[in-house]
C-alpha cells in the first residue's frame, strides 16, 4: 500500500513536471521572456555599464588672482584623472553660461585676494561649484579640487617651515606627521556600474522568472484551464506534488538560465569573481528555488497573459532599491525595512556580493542563506496554500462570479452596457 | 456625426473598458502611487546617517581614543570597535560595515617620534552611498588628525594660535552644490526615477490598450464607434489616458516641488511642460510600437524591455558619455533621457527657453513617430489578421 502510494506520487510528480516543461517550451511568449531576457538582457546591461568611471569632467576656471598659485592649483587640477579644465574664463557669468549650455560640469572660482592672501599667510578661500544633475560629477569636482587643495596645502606649509629655519628633512616631518592607506577591497575605481550590475543580475533572476511564470499562469486561465487544478481521484490531495512538479521545471531552467545571468555573463566582460565556484553555485541553488516558490505564490495572483506587465513591471525598480546596495538598508524606515523581507533578492543580492564579490566563504554567507532558506520554505507552504486556494476558486466559479457582478452593479457599474459599449452588439 | 461626436464616443467607451477591465486604473495610477510613496518615504532622511564604521584599535592610547571619539561624534558615522582586522574584515564581507579603520600598535609613540605612522581604512564600495559616506568621513578624520597634531607641534614651538590656523589650513574650498544644497539623495533620486516610472507606466498601459483591441476582437467596433477613422479612434483613446496621466503628473509636480519643497532654480510652467511632453512623447512611442508590431504579447513584451531599459538610459545614474559610444547614441530613443535633459536645464539651471529648446523638439518628435504606421494599424484593426494570443 505505502509503495503504490510513493510510487503514484512519484508518477504524478513526473508527470506534472512533464507536462510543465512542455508548456513552457510551448509557448512563444514565455520562450521569448527567457531566452530574449534571460540571455541577451545580461549582455545588453553588462554592455552599457562598461566602464562605470566618469574621468576627466570638464571644469571651468574662474581665476580673478591670476597669481602663480592659482595657476599652479589649476595646472595640478588638470592633470588629475577627475579634472579636466575645459574653459578659463573671465567672469563667472561667463562660466555660468557654460556650465547653462551643459559645456562644463562644475565652477572653480580663484577670488582676486586668492594670491594676497597666500603671501600674507592668510586664510585664502576658493570656491568650487558642483552640477548636482548626475552625483558622478559632483564626485569628480570634489575629489579633484579637494585632492590639489591638500597636495597645495602641504607645499605651501613646506615653504613656510623652511622659511621659519626648519632643515628640509625636519620640515618633511612635520608635514603629513600621520600617513593614510586608502583601500577599497571590493571595487578599487569605485565603479558605479559594477556595484550595480551586481545587483542587477540578481533581480534579472528573480523577475524573469516570476514574468514567464506569470505569464503560463495568465495564459492558462485564458483558456479555462488552471496551473493547479488537483485530479478528481486524488480527492483533494496532491499539493505539494503539483508545487514540486511545477517548481522541478523552472527550477532545471533556471540552473542554466541563472547561472549564465550570474556567473557567465560577469566572466565575460570581467568584472571581478574572488569567490569559489561551488560556493556561489550553491548558494544560486539554492537562490533560485526561492525565486520559484516566490514566483508561484505571486503569480497566482494573475488572471491574463499581459497583466503582470501592466501591474507589475515597476517591481524590478523597487526590489533594486530594497536590496540596500544603493539607499543603505540600515537607512530604511521599519515599514520597507520589514516589506523588503518579500523578495528574494533582498537577501540574495547580499549574500552574492559576500561570496562571489568579497571572496568570502559560505561561513560568512551563512545569515544570509539562513534567511534564504527560512523564505524558501515560507514560499513552499505559501505555494501549497495557493494551490489549495485555487482549487477552491476552481469550484465556486460560477458562484464567485455572480459575488463580483452584485458588488459591480451596486456601485452603480452598468456591466451589459460597458461590454454592448466595448464590443458592439455583433462583434465576436 | 461630428469628429467632436465621435471623438467623445470613442472616449466613452474607453471610459467603459477602463471600469470593465480595472487592472488598466491599477497599472497606471496604483503604481505610480505606490511608487511615489515609497520612494519618498525610503530616502526622507536624504542623506543616510550613522553608517557603520569598524575601528580596530591596536594602539590604545590616548590619541586612539582620540580617533575613535572624533569619529563617534560625527552625525555620518557609528563606530562599532572590533579585536582585530579579521574580524572586521569578515563584517564587511557580510556586508555590515560599510568601512574599517586600523590604528596601527605605537601610533601615538610614533607621532611623538615623528615617525609618520600610517592608519590604513577600508570602505565597502559595494553598498555605494554607504561605502562612499565612510570613505569620505574617514577621509576628512586623517586630515583633522593631521591638523592637530601640527598643531600640538606648533604649539609646542610658541606660533600665535591665530597664525597656526594659517599655516595648517592655507587654503579652504567652499563648496556649493548647484540646485541641491545639502547633498540630498531624495531630491536627486526621486524626481528623475518616479518620472521613468511614469514613462514605463504610460508606455506598457498605452500598448496594452491598443493591442487588446485585437486580442479581444474588438477592434471593428472601435473603428465603427470613430466612424471609420483610425485618427478619431486613436486620438479619442489617446484623450482619455493624456487626461489620466498628466493629472497624475502634474499631481506628482505640485507635489515634489511644491508642497515638499524639492528645490527648483527655475520657473515651475518649464517643468509641467516637460511632462506634458514627455507622456504625449512616451504615448507615441507605445502606438508606434503596436503600429509595427500588432500582436499584444509580443507589443507587450518589446515595450517592457524598452521601457525598462529607460532608466538606463536617461543618464542620471551614470552619465552617457561614461557609457561606450556605440551605446550613447540610443539614449535619444527614450522620452525620460529628454524629459531628465530638460529639468536639468530648468530646475538646476533655469535656463529658459534657451537652454530646453533641443529637448522639447526632441520630445515633439516622439509625436509624429506613429504618423506612420497609422495606416498599418487600420488594417490591422479591420482584417485582424495577427494572431491573437
Amino acid at each position: 500500500m505505502k509503495n503504490a502510494y510513493i510510487k503514484t506520487w512519484f508518477k504524478d510528480y513526473w508527470d506534472i513536471f512533464c507536462n510543465e516543461f512542455k508548456q513552457i517550451l510551448a509557448d512563444e511568449g514565455v520562450m521569448i521572456i527567457f531566452v530574449v531576457a534571460g540571455l541577451i538582457y545580461p549582455l545588453l546591461y553588462n554592455f552599457v555599464y562598461y566602464g562605470g568611471i566618469i574621468n576627466d569632467t570638464p571644469v571651468a576656471v574662474v581665476d580673478l588672482a591670476s597669481c602663480k598659485e592659482s595657476r599652479r592649483f589649476t595646472r595640478e587640477m588638470d592633470a588629475t584623472r577627475e579634472i579636466r579644465i575645459a574653459a578659463k574664463c573671465m567672469n563667472m557669468e561667463e562660466a555660468k553660461g557654460l556650465l547653462q549650455k551643459r559645456i562644463v560640469k562644475g565652477i572653480v572660482y580663484f577670488p582676486a585676494d586668492y594670491g594676497t592672501k597666500l603671501a600674507r599667510h592668510e586664510q585664502a578661500h576658493i570656491s568650487v561649484y558642483c552640477d548636482m544633475s548626475a552625483f558622478l560629477y559632483c564626485k569628480n569636482d570634489l575629489i579633484g579640487s579637494n585632492m590639489v587643495m591638500l597636495h597645495e596645502i602641504r607645499e605651501l606649509q613646506l615653504e613656510d617651515f623652511k622659511a621659519k629655519g626648519l632643515t628640509d628633512e625636519a620640515a618633511s616631518q612635520q608635514v603629513l606627521p600621520l600617513g593614510y592607506e586608502d583601500n577599497k577591497p571590493y571595487n578599487p575605481q569605485a565603479n558605479y556600474s559594477f556595484f550595480l550590475i551586481t545587483a542587477i543580475m540578481l533581480i534579472m533572476i528573480q523577475q524573469i522568472m516570476y514574468y514567464g511564470m506569470s505569464v503560463l499562469t495568465g495564459t492558462n486561465r485564458e483558456e479555462n484551464r488552471s496551473f493547479a487544478s488537483l485530479p478528481d481521484q486524488l480527492q483533494g490531495h496532491g499539493r505539494v506534488r503539483i508545487v514540486l512538479g511545477r517548481g522541478t521545471a523552472y527550477w532545471l531552467l533556471f540552473m542554466g538560465i541563472g547561472t549564465y545571468i550570474a556567473i557567465i555573463s560577469p566572466a565575460i566582460f570581467g568584472h571581478a569573481q574572488r569567490g569559489n565556484f561551488w560556493d556561489v553555485f550553491n548558494m544560486l541553488a539554492l537562490f533560485m528555488l526561492d525565486c520559484v516558490f516566490f514566483s508561484m505564490v505571486w503569480s497566482t495572483f494573475i488572471t491574463r497573459r499581459e497583466t503582470v506587465f501592466v501591474l507589475l513591471l515597476v517591481v524590478p525598480i523597487v526590489a533594486f532599491f530594497l536590496t540596500g546596495v544603493a539607499w543603505p538598508y540600515y537607512a530604511f524606515p521599519k515599514f520597507w525595512k520589514y516589506f523588503s523581507y518579500i523578495f528574494p533578492t533582498t537577501f540574495g543580492t547580499k549574500a552574492y556580493i559576500s561570496l562571489s564579490v568579497a571572496g568570502g566563504d559560505m561561513s560568512i554567507a551563512k545569515e544570509m542563506i539562513e534567511y534564504i532558506t527560512w523564505q524558501t520554505m515560507i514560499y513552499f507552504f505559501f505555494a501549497c496554500a495557493c494551490v489549495h486556494l485555487e482549487n477552491w476558486v476552481l469550484h465556486h466559479k460560477e458562484e464567485l462570479k455572480e459575488k463580483r457582478d452584485d458588488a459591480r452593479r451596486r456601485r452603480g457599474i452598468d456591466i451589459e452596457g460597458d461590454i454592448k459599449m466595448i464590443e458592439g452588439e455583433n462583434e465576436i | 456625426m461630428t469628429v467632436w461626436q465621435r471623438l467623445h464616443a470613442v472616449a466613452r467607451r474607453e471610459m467603459a473598458i477602463i471600469r470593465h477591465r480595472p487592472v488598466y486604473l491599477w497599472g497606471s495610477i496604483g503604481g505610480f502611487l505606490f511608487c511615489t510613496i515609497f520612494f519618498l518615504t525610503l530616502m526622507k532622511e536624504g542623506t543616510p546617517e550613522k553608517n557603520p564604521v569598524g575601528l580596530v584599535d591596536l594602539d590604545r592610547s590616548t590619541t586612539s581614543r582620540m580617533v575613535r571619539e572624533a569619529l563617534d561624534a560625527t552625525q555620518l558615522v557609528r563606530i562599532i570597535p572590533y579585536e582585530s582586522q579579521s574580524e572586521a574584515s569578515r563584517d564587511m564581507m557580510k556586508g555590515k560595515l560599510m568601512g574599517y579603520v586600523i590604528i596601527p600598535r605605537g601610533l601615538n609613540d610614533d607621532i611623538q617620534a615623528y615617525r609618520r605612522p600610517k592608519v590604513t581604512f577600508y570602505t565597502n564600495e559595494m553598498y555605494f552611498i554607504g561605502g562612499t559616506m565612510a570613505w569620505k568621513q574617514l577621509l576628512t578624520l586623517i586630515n583633522m588628525g593631521n591638523g592637530a597634531v601640527e598643531r600640538e607641534f606648533m604649539r609646542a614651538r610658541g606660533y600665535r594660535e591665530n597664525e597656526i590656523l594659517d599655516i595648517i589650513e592655507p587654503i579652504v574650498i567652499d563648496t556649493h552644490y548647484l540646485g541641491n544644497s545639502t547633498m540630498n539623495y531624495n531630491y536627486y533620486i526621486s524626481p528623475n526615477i518616479l518620472a521613468g516610472i511614469l514613462e514605463l507606466l504610460v508606455i506598457i498601459v498605452l500598448i496594452y490598450s491598443f493591442s487588446t483591441e485585437l486580442k479581444y476582437g474588438t477592434s471593428r467596433h472601435l473603428l465603427k464607434a470613430s466612424g471609420n477613422s483610425i485618427l478619431v479612434a486613436v486620438g479619442g483613446k489617446l484623450l482619455v489616458w493624456t487626461l489620466i496621466f498628466c493629472t497624475a503628473g502634474f499631481i506628482f509636480i505640485l507635489l515634489l516641488f511644491g508642497i515638499l519643497h524639492f528645490p527648483y532654480a527655475g520657473a515651475i510652467g518649464w517643468q509641467f511642460l516637460d511632462m506634458f511632453l514627455m507622456i504625449l512623447a512616451s504615448e507615441g512611442g507605445a502606438l508606434f510600437l503596436v503600429e509595427m508590431v500588432p500582436v499584444s504579447r509580443m507589443a507587450i513584451c518589446l515595450g517592457a524591455l524598452y521601457s525598462i531599459l529607460g532608466y538606463t538610459m536617461t543618464g542620471f545614474s551614470l552619465p552617457i558619455e561614461a557609457m561606450p559610444a556605440a551605446a550613447q547614441g540610443w539614449a535619444w530613443a527614450f522620452p525620460v533621457r529628454h524629459y531628465y535633459l530638460m529639468y536639468v536645464q530648468e530646475g538646476i539651471f533655469a535656463s529658459g527657453f534657451a537652454g530646453c529648446w533641443k529637448q522639447i523638439i526632441s520630445l515633439l518628435s516622439f509625436m509624429f513617430l506613429p504618423l506612420f504606421g497609422l495606416g498599418r494599424l487600420k488594417s490591422a484593426y479591420i482584417y485582424q489578421n495577427y494572431p491573437r494570443l
